[in-house]
C-alpha cells in the first residue's frame, strides 16, 4: 500500500495503517534521536513523542512535503528543545562565525601523512564526538541532518524552517570547526 | 581565484552547489594549490569520520513495542 493510502486510512482512525507508517519510518526517527541526543533512552522518548504528535496532528498533514520530512520536522523540533536544556559547554556562535571572516587565518595541516588506521582510533572518534556535541543546537541539527543523515540542503531548510543560504552557512561553519578540532588533536598526537 | 575565495566556497563545492564555470575554476585552483587541496581533503575526511561514528542502528524490539503501545493507547481515547 502506498504511503498516501496509509495516511488517508490512518486519518480515518485505522490503527494498523498508522502502525505500518511507523514501521516504515521508525529506524530513521530512532537514529535521528540517537544522533542528536546521544543515548537510546532519549532517542526512544523522542521517537514516542514524535509519533504521538504526528498522530495527534495527522489531520493537519496536507502532503506538501513527504510524510518522512514532516516526521523529521516534528522530531528535530522536539530534539532541539531537549538540546537547548543541555548543560554541557557549547562553542559560542561568535567562535563559529570566525570561519568566513577574512581576518581569520585558517591553519591547514596535511593529514595524509597519518596512516588511515590512525583515523580509526577510538580516541580520535571521541574527540570528534565531543566536538559535535559542543556545537550549538542550531548548528548541530543542521550538521547531523545534512552531513550525517545525508539529507539535501533544501530538505534540511524545510525541516528547520530556514532559508537554504542559512543552512549552507551553518553546514560550512560546523565543518570548519570540526575540521579544526581534529587538526588540533592530530597536531598534538599525530605524526 | 584566491585561496580566501576557496575557503568561502569549499563547502558549496563539496555539496555540488556551484555552477559549472565556477566549479572548473575551483578545480583548477585545487590542482595548483597544495594548501587549498588539503583544506578540501580534510573537510571531506571530517565528514566521512563523522558518518563513521554514527552507524545506523536497529530499533531495539523493546523500544519499538513500547512506542507502538503508547500510540495505540491514544488511538483508543
Amino acid at each position: 500500500m502506498s504511503e498516501q493510502q496509509l495516511i488517508e486510512r490512518a486519518k480515518n482512525g485505522d490503527t494498523k495503517a498508522f502502525e505500518e507508517l511507523m514501521k516504515r519510518t521508525q529506524t530513521n526517527i530512532y537514529n535521528l534521536g540517537l544522533r542528536l541526543l546521544g543515548n537510546k533512552e532519549d532517542a526512544a522518548d523522542l521517537m514516542q513523542e514524535t509519533y504521538i504528535k504526528a498522530y495527534e496532528n495527522l489531520d493537519r498533514f496536507e502532503g506538501r512535503s513527504s510524510f518522512s520530512t514532516w516526521l523529521y520536522r516534528i522530531a528535530t523540533n522536539n530534539a532541539l528543545m531537549k538540546l537547548r536544556k543541555e548543560k554541557n559547554k557549547k562553542v559560542s556562535i561568535d567562535e563559529l562565525k570566525k570561519f568566513g571572516d577574512k581576518s581569520y587565518k585558517i591553519e591547514i595541516s596535511d593529514w595524509s601523512e597519518n596512516p588511515s588506521s590512525y583515523f580509526k582510533s577510538a580516541e580520535l572518534k571521541e574527540v570528534l564526538q565531543k566536538a559535535i556535541d559542543s556545537l550549538p543546537p542550531k548548528y548541530k541539527s543542521v550538521f547531523i541532518l545534512h552531513d550525517v543523515e545525508g539529507l539535501p540542503l533544501a530538505e534540511v531548510a524545510r525541516i528547520l524552517s530556514l532559508s537554504v543560504p542559512a543552512v549552507k552557512t551553518r553546514v560550512h561553519r560546523s565543518r570548519m570547526y570540526l575540521r579544526e578540532k581534529i587538526s588540533e588533536y592530530i597536531k598534538k598526537h599525530g605524526n | 581565484m584566491k585561496c580566501e575565495d576557496i575557503e568561502k566556497l569549499i563547502s558549496e563545492f563539496i555539496d555540488n552547489e556551484i555552477e559549472k564555470s565556477m566549479r572548473d575554476m575551483i578545480e583548477e585552483h585545487l590542482k595548483e594549490c597544495r594548501r587549498c587541496l588539503s583544506l578540501f581533503e580534510t573537510i571531506e575526511k571530517t565528514i566521512a569520520l563523522s558518518r563513521s561514528i554514527y552507524r545506523k542502528k536497529k530499533v531495539p524490539k523493546g523500544i519499538s513495542e513500547r512506542v507502538y503501545y503508547e500510540v495505540r493507547i491514544r488511538f483508543k481515547k
